[in-house]
Parts: C-alpha cells; sequence; structure tokens
C-alpha cells in the first residue's frame, strides 16, 4: 500500500497533534503511521503505573521529552489505602534514567518518590527543566537540595499538596548563584522555614519567574519585599497571611499589589488577618484565579473581596463564604468556570455557618458559564439539584458532598435519586460526577441510560443491589474510572460486566460485598486485568472465598504481574510469575 | 459445574441497547468449573426473563446478613464449618473505628489542618471560658513530638470528637493514631472501653500514639 505522503510531511501534519487520544487514533491508523508517530511522539501520560511496563514504553516510543505517571488511586486520598500499597516511582526512574537522557520533565501524582529517586533524576537529565509532584510522599527536603543543586537548567519545581519530610529549610539555599531560569516555585506544602535572604536573592535574578508559591512561614511583613522583586508574578500565593495591623506594613503590601500588572492568580492566605485582606483590591479585577481555602475569615470580609473579582474564572473557598456570599458572586462574577467551597468543618454533623443548597443555587443560575463544582454542604434536596441541572447543562464536573451519609431530601425526606438523575440528563457533557446523600438503585439506572460521557464516577454509601452497580457498568459508555465504597454491590453485576473492565482505567470498591471467590474468578478469566484484593486482616487464605474482600483495586494493564506488593495485597487468580493460577 | 449468570433487565429501563441484553459468563472459552450455591432458586427463572429486579437484595449493614449468609453457603463446597459467622464478625469489628467512618468526608489531609481553627472565640482558646461552662483541660502529649498541648475535655461528649480534635491538633490523620490515657490510678489505659462519664471522671493526661 502505497503511502501519498513523504514522510516528512506527515511527520510535520503529527507535530500539531498534542493531545494523547489524538496521537494514540493516529497510530493505529497503518503501520507506517504507527512507526511514524512513534518516533515523534514527545509527551507520554501513563495514567496507572502499573498498567505499563516503563520498558515496553521506552521501547516503543523513544524520543520522550516530557513523562507524567500517576500511582495509587484518588481513594488514597482519604486514607482508603494502605501505607506501603505502592506507587513507588524508582523503578520508572531507572529505566527513564537510561532510555531517556534528554527527558526534560517529569510529572507525578500520588506516587512514592524517595531522595534516592530525586538525587537520581537531578544527575540523569542533563536537560531537565519541569518537576511537578502533586500528593506525592516519600522524600525529604535533601532529595529537593540535590534537585535544586544540580538541575541547572530547572524551570518549574512544583510540590503540590505533597507530604515532605522537613529536615531543615536548607534546600532553597542550594540553587547555585549562577541560576537564573526559574519561572514556577511552588513550596506551599512545606511547613519549615527557608531562609528569606535565600528566598529574595533567588526571586531577584529570576526575570522569568511567573509562578511563586510560599509556604506559611513566610510573614505577611515581607511579601512586599518579593512582590517589589518580582512585579511579572503571574501566579502568587502568599504566606500566612496576618500580623499587627500596622498602616506601613499594609500600605507597601497594597503598593506591591498595585504594582504587579500581570497577577492572574492568588492563593495561600493562612491565618487571615482580615484588616490586611483589602490590600490585594488594586489587583481583584485582574484575577482569574483565588484560592481562599485556608482563609479562616468570616463571610463580609470574603465577600468584600471576592465581589471585586469581576474577571473571576475560579474560585477556591471555604463554607465560611455562606449563601450570602455565593449569592454576591453569582452577581458580580459573571465569568465564573469553577467553584469549590470546602467545609471548615468537615467532622461536625450540625452546621455551623450558614451554607446550604441556596448557594450553588444561586451560583447555578448567576454564572453562565460554571462548568465545574466540588461543594460541601450538609443539605440538599431534589428540587435544588433540578434547578441546578437546568439552570446549567453546561455543567461538565459535579461532586457533591453531603456531609452526613445518606442524608435524604432534607425537605421530603426522599432519596435523592431522581435530583442527580435531572443532572444527568441535563447535563449531557458531565465527564466527572461524585454523589453522596440518600441513594438507592434509582439513580445508577438513570445514570446508566443518560450518563454517556461520564468518564468518572465516585460512589459513597449509596445503592441498595447489584444492580445498581451493573446499571453503571453496563450503561456508560465511556466510563473509565469508577470508585465505590461501603455500598452494597457484589459479584454479580461484577461478574456480569466483566468485559467492560477491560475498557476502563480502573475500579475501586471498598467495603462493598465482594468476595474472594468472585475476585478470584475474574482474575483468573481475564488476563488483562490485575484483580488487587487488599484486606490487611490476618489469615487471609483460610478465609472461605464467600466472604467479602476489604477492597478491590482492578484495573487493565499490559505489564502483567507486581513485583512490588505488601503483604496484604494478593494479586488474585495468578501465581507469582503472572501465570494463572486454577487452584 | 459452570456458573450462568444470566442477567435481564426489566423493560422500564431506558432505550440502552445493552437492556435486554443476557450475560453470561461462560461466552469465554475457558469454562472453570466455580461451586454454585444450591440456595439460589431464582437461577432458574432467568430463562423467563423476569420483569423485576433485584438479583439480590443487601441490607446496608452487612453484619445484620451474616445469619441469612450462612443459611445460604451451607451446602457451599469448599466450606462447611461454623466459621462464616466469625468471619463476618470481623468485617464489622475491623470497620469500626473510634474516629468515625474512615475518610469521609472526603477532605485531604491538609485541609483538615484547617479546620477546629475556630474564629469569634479568639485564637489562643487556653485561656478564659467558652460559653460560660467550666473548662477541664488535661495535657496531651503526641508519640515524637515534644512539646504538650492542652485540650478541653468539656467541649466534647463522646471519644469520637475528642480523637478528632486531638489529632488535628497534631496535624495527624486520626485513622492513623490511637489515644492513651492515664487514670487516677497512673495506669496507662487505652481510650473508649469505658463510658465517656467514667472517663472524664478518672483521666489525668492523654497521650496519643501512632498507630
Amino acid at each position: 500500500m502505497a503511502c501519498s505522503f513523504p514522510e516528512e510531511v506527515l511527520e510535520h501534519v503529527f507535530s500539531f497533534l498534542t493531545s494523547q487520544k489524538d496521537r494514540n487514533a493516529v497510530s493505529v491508523v497503518c503501520k507506517s503511521w504507527y512507526e511514524m508517530e512513534r518516533w515523534c511522539r514527545k509527551r507520554i501520560f501513563v495514567g496507572n503505573c502499573y498498567s505499563v511496563n516503563p520498558r515496553i514504553m521506552i521501547r516503543r516510543f523513544p524520543e520522550v521529552k516530557s513523562v507524567e505517571l500517576k500511582g495509587k488511586p484518588h481513594f488514597a486520598d482519604f486514607n482508603l489505602v494502605p501505607e506501603g500499597w505502592g506507587g513507588f516511582v524508582y523503578p520508572w526512574i531507572v529505566e527513564i534514567a537510561r532510555g531517556y537522557p534528554w527527558l526534560e520533565e517529569i510529572r507525578l501524582k500520588r506516587m512514592v518518590v524517595t531522595d534516592e529517586c530525586l538525587e537520581m533524576i537531578s544527575k540523569s537529565f542533563k536537560n531537565f527543566k519541569v518537576l511537578v509532584l502533586s500528593s506525592c510522599e516519600g522524600f525529604s527536603t535533601d532529595g529537593l537540595a540535590a534537585i535544586v543543586a544540580n538541575c541547572r537548567n530547572l524551570r518549574v519545581l512544583d510540590l503540590r499538596e505533597c507530604e515532605v519530610e522537613e529536615l531543615s529549610g536548607h534546600w532553597l539555599s542550594h540553587f547555585p548563584d549562577s541560576f537564573t531560569s526559574l519561572e514556577s516555585l511552588n513550596m506551599a506544602c512545606l511547613l519549615s522555614e527557608v531562609s528569606f535572604s535565600a528566598l529574595e536573592r533567588l526571586v531577584a535574578r529570576s526575570p522569568n519567574l511567573k509562578t511563586l508559591r510560599l509556604n506559611r512561614t513566610v510573614p505577611l511583613e515581607k511579601l512586599s519585599t518579593l512582590l517589589q522583586r518580582a512585579p511579572q508574578l503571574v501566579d502568587f500565593g502568599t504566606g500566612a497571611y496576618s500580623a499587627e495591623i500596622r498602616p506601613d506594613v499594609y500600605s507597601s503590601l497594597a503598593d506591591a499589589f498595585s504594582g504587579c500588572k500581570n497577577l492572574k492568580s492568588l492563593s495561600g492566605f493562612w491565618d487571615v488577618t482580615p484588616a490586611y485582606l483589602p490590600a490585594i483590591c488594586s489587583v481583584c479585577s485582574l484575577l482569574t484565579s483565588l484560592n481562599l481555602s485556608y482563609a479562616t475569615t468570616q463571610s463580609p470580609d470574603l465577600t468584600k473581596i471576592v465581589g471585586q473579582c469581576y474577571n473571576l474564572q475560579r474560585l477556591v473557598v471555604l463554607d465560611y463564604i455562606e449563601d450570602t456570599g455565593l449569592n454576591t458572586i453569582s452577581i458580580s462574577c459573571k465569568d465564573l468556570r469553577e467553584l469549590v467551597v470546602f467545609p471548615s468543618d468537615p467532622f461536625v454533623a450540625d452546621a455551623d455557618v450558614l451554607l446550604t443548597e441556596q448557594g450553588l443555587v444561586s451560583v447555578s443560575q448567576g454564572c453562565p458559564k460554571l462548568q465545574s463544582v466540588l461543594y460541601f454542604c450538609r443539605q440538599m434536596s431534589n428540587s435544588a439539584l433540578i434547578s441546578i441541572s437546568k439552570n446549567r447543562p453546561n455543567l461538565t464536573c459535579f461532586r457533591l458532598c453531603i456531609i452526613e451519609p445518606r442524608a435524604p431530601d432534607y425537605v421530603t425526606l426522599e432519596p435523592l435519586d431522581v435530583g442527580f438523575g435531572s443532572v444527568v440528563e441535563n447535563c449531557k457533557q458531565l465527564t466527572r460526577l461524585s454523589m453522596s446523600g440518600l441513594l438507592t438503585d434509582r439513580v445508577f439506572e438513570y445514570i446508566g441510560t443518560h450518563a454517556k460521557n461520564l468518564d468518572m464516577l465516585s460512589i459513597a454509601f449509596a445503592g441498595d443491589s447489584d444492580l445498581g452497580l451493573h446499571h453503571v457498568l453496563s450503561g456508560c459508555d465511556s466510563l473509565r474510572k469508577l470508585e465505590i465504597r461501603d455500598c452494597p454491590f457484589g459479584d454479580k453485576a461484577l461478574l456480569a460486566n466483566a468485559s467492560k473492565l477491560e475498557r476502563m482505567r480502573s475500579l475501586w470498591m471498598s467495603s462493598c460485598f465482594v468476595s474472594f471467590g468472585a475476585c478470584k474468578l475474574l482474575g483468573q478469566k481475564m488476563p488483562g486485568l490485575n484483580v488487587e484484593v487488599i484486606d490487611e486482616r490476618e489469615n487471609i487464605s483460610s478465609i472461605p472465598e464467600c466472604t467479602p474482600v476489604e477492597k478491590v483495586y482492578i484495573y487493565r494493564t499490559v505489564s502483567g504481574q507486581r513485583f512490588d506488593i505488601p503483604d496484604y495485597v494478593r494479586i488474585m487468580g495468578k501465581d507469582k510469575d503472572g501465570v494463572y493460577d486454577l487452584s | 459445574m459452570e456458573l450462568y449468570l444470566g442477567l435481564a433487565l426489566s423493560s422500564s429501563s431506558s432505550s440502552a441497547s445493552s437492556c435486554s441484553s443476557q450475560f453470561d459468563l461462560n461466552c469465554h472459552e475457558s469454562t472453570i468449573p466455580v461451586h454454585r450455591s444450591k440456595k439460589r432458586k431464582h437461577d432458574d427463572d432467568y430463562d423467563h426473563v423476569p420483569q423485576t429486579l433485584p438479583l439480590l437484595v443487601w441490607n446496608n449493614n452487612f453484619c445484620c446478613n451474616k445469619n441469612q449468609l450462612n443459611e445460604e453457603h451451607q451446602d457451599h463446597d469448599n466450606d462447611g464449618d461454623d466459621d462464616d459467622e466469625v468471619e463476618s464478625n470481623s468485617i464489622s469489628v475491623r470497620h469500626r473505628n473510634i474516629g468515625g467512618v474512615i475518610g469521609w468526608p472526603p477532605v485531604k489531609l491538609c485541609r483538615r489542618k484547617v479546620c477546629h481553627r475556630k474564629i469569634g472565640n479568639g485564637g489562643g482558646g487556653d485561656d478564659g471560658d467558652g460559653g460560660g461552662s467550666k473548662s477541664m483541660y488535661v495535657k496531651v502529649h503526641m508519640e515524637g513530638i515534644g512539646i504538650a498541648r492542652k485540650v478541653d475535655l468539656n467541649m466534647h461528649q463522646s471519644y469520637q470528637t475528642l480523637v478528632l480534635t486531638l489529632a488535628n491538633m497534631f496535624g495527624k490523620c486520626y485513622g492513623d493514631v490511637k489515644l492513651t490515657y492515664q487514670d487516677k490510678e497512673g495506669d496507662w489505659l487505652l481510650a473508649g472501653d469505658v463510658p465517656w462519664g467514667s472517663f472524664i471522671k478518672t483521666i489525668q493526661r492523654l497521650k496519643l500514639l501512632k498507630k
């Protein structure tokens, strides 16, 4: 079969394809396209580090410059995955160091990264530029020091919500004096103090610095110094935003902020002293993103500020904003795309703040571009959910957490099936959904029927029977990630929809009714899946097959058996060489 | 014996084409014998495409069903003993957590640390009364941390809220800690065994240990 385009032309065309999905599609057109595409792919995203072996990846894509990996399942964020489960990036770093000496970017999420890994990264890649670690753990400030000292071309060091062993704040001082390429530094999750003078000098010699997110230890009084050194900042995160109220401190801070003409994003704001909030007023109209979720300030102070952010697209805030604050936002922030409201006191059943479903309804009414919602509240009604869905059929991500498990519609005391059903029916582009409250199998019927674009679904304390799970697995054509906890779903739906699991990235089920026997059967019958039973009870091997497992994590894989599992994880249906276990 | 799993949905479900199809696990090449529960009388009904569900109705609380489950599996070939009951019990014990439900609400650790920083009552909290009632401050140590804190036991009526508060105080997740206390006799005991009222009367100091 003759190919009418010369290779160079095709390669040039392919270079415009950046999405992995498009590139994957291109690579299956024909053999020659497969070959061409694999030689020019520069970025790789692996959504589950156990789904593929790094050697396979390197063999297929020899010219990669950027690797992104994800490790632990999402529910690890909420302590549902025991310590030591996995997600160790070390074997990947070893292979990548060998296979991609010119690698420039590494992005990791929910992985265990040791100091040894960081040292290896810092020494193996001569042109290393970008390190982003999200929700990672296992390393200390010594590892950071190695990166900072050795990566001469580093542009981005972004630590998002990592758990770091903090031996000292000295790591920052390891940036060489000759180092001037820094574009982005996010150290917000670190707890220890860094040398302010080292920080100031670093900022002063980084003309391309666009993102600077400080940690809590940088005092408010020093912020103006830094802002004056970096008026070109686009994304700034303060430290603890509290100090004695002093007019000179206030005015230098306000002046410093007003000098930042490119500022688009603000965050930080721990322990806010409300009197200092108006210092940011001069930049409010510039902001597209504002994160006040650590600001334990009352509604009026918050609202005064947020109400001035006319161009705001993304807002993250605590429920201190209350319904009144959200109402103001619905009037003032017409460009809002994403709203996140976290609970100030998640472990208390009764509300201490006046945040109800009304706040969300107002925003859905007033903000025509609203697409993404994460909302924690203590009461919800079907009618509110129906309103929200009718107001905002353009929603793509809807995550609602009603604090009390199985809470019904607070008005009618009925399940919230109809409300969520309305969401999936009206919001046809919905790709992510998290539900809570009292829900029966009915809601899953609605989801299976309507949620054809749903990519990720999170379920907790919901449903009545296997039928619920069956509706989801058989009806949601685009579903790739499903995570379930404390639902009465058992073997039948899982086994009946076994082939669906191969078309998904992963399925997590914990505190459900899936039995050992079913897991074993699934593992035996489906060679393309790893069926991991995660169970910390003793004497697991003598537990009867009908007993439900504590947790099961099922994911498709071409890399076969894992060799790094702790003793409470069993990969069912396969022996240690990855061969079927028929016993 | 082979497991035939035919799954038919009621016609009240949507237009989705998969609704009325049968799902047969045996359409995979190999058939691996699986023990079939002799108690499942409903299996024979699948050929008639029943209008109504459910396949199996479970109680939300698995423990309530453990007796029902024992009956259904009595004829299971590979276990004829009565250990089912013991195993079912162990599941419930395992899931019970003095801090409440693990991982709920779904809030990350870094965010949990923000909580309990109540405003309006002054930042300190160590001095003065809360709302006019008497305070009962006891010292709390966290294993591995040199500096002790104090907690007002009168602000709590249950072990649950106390452990949560203490865990947050030290920036730990409540699933990772266990609470011990020293009583009037000087003995160190695990908190949670005695009723709250008795606990309050005898407690001298607290210590949080890592699990």
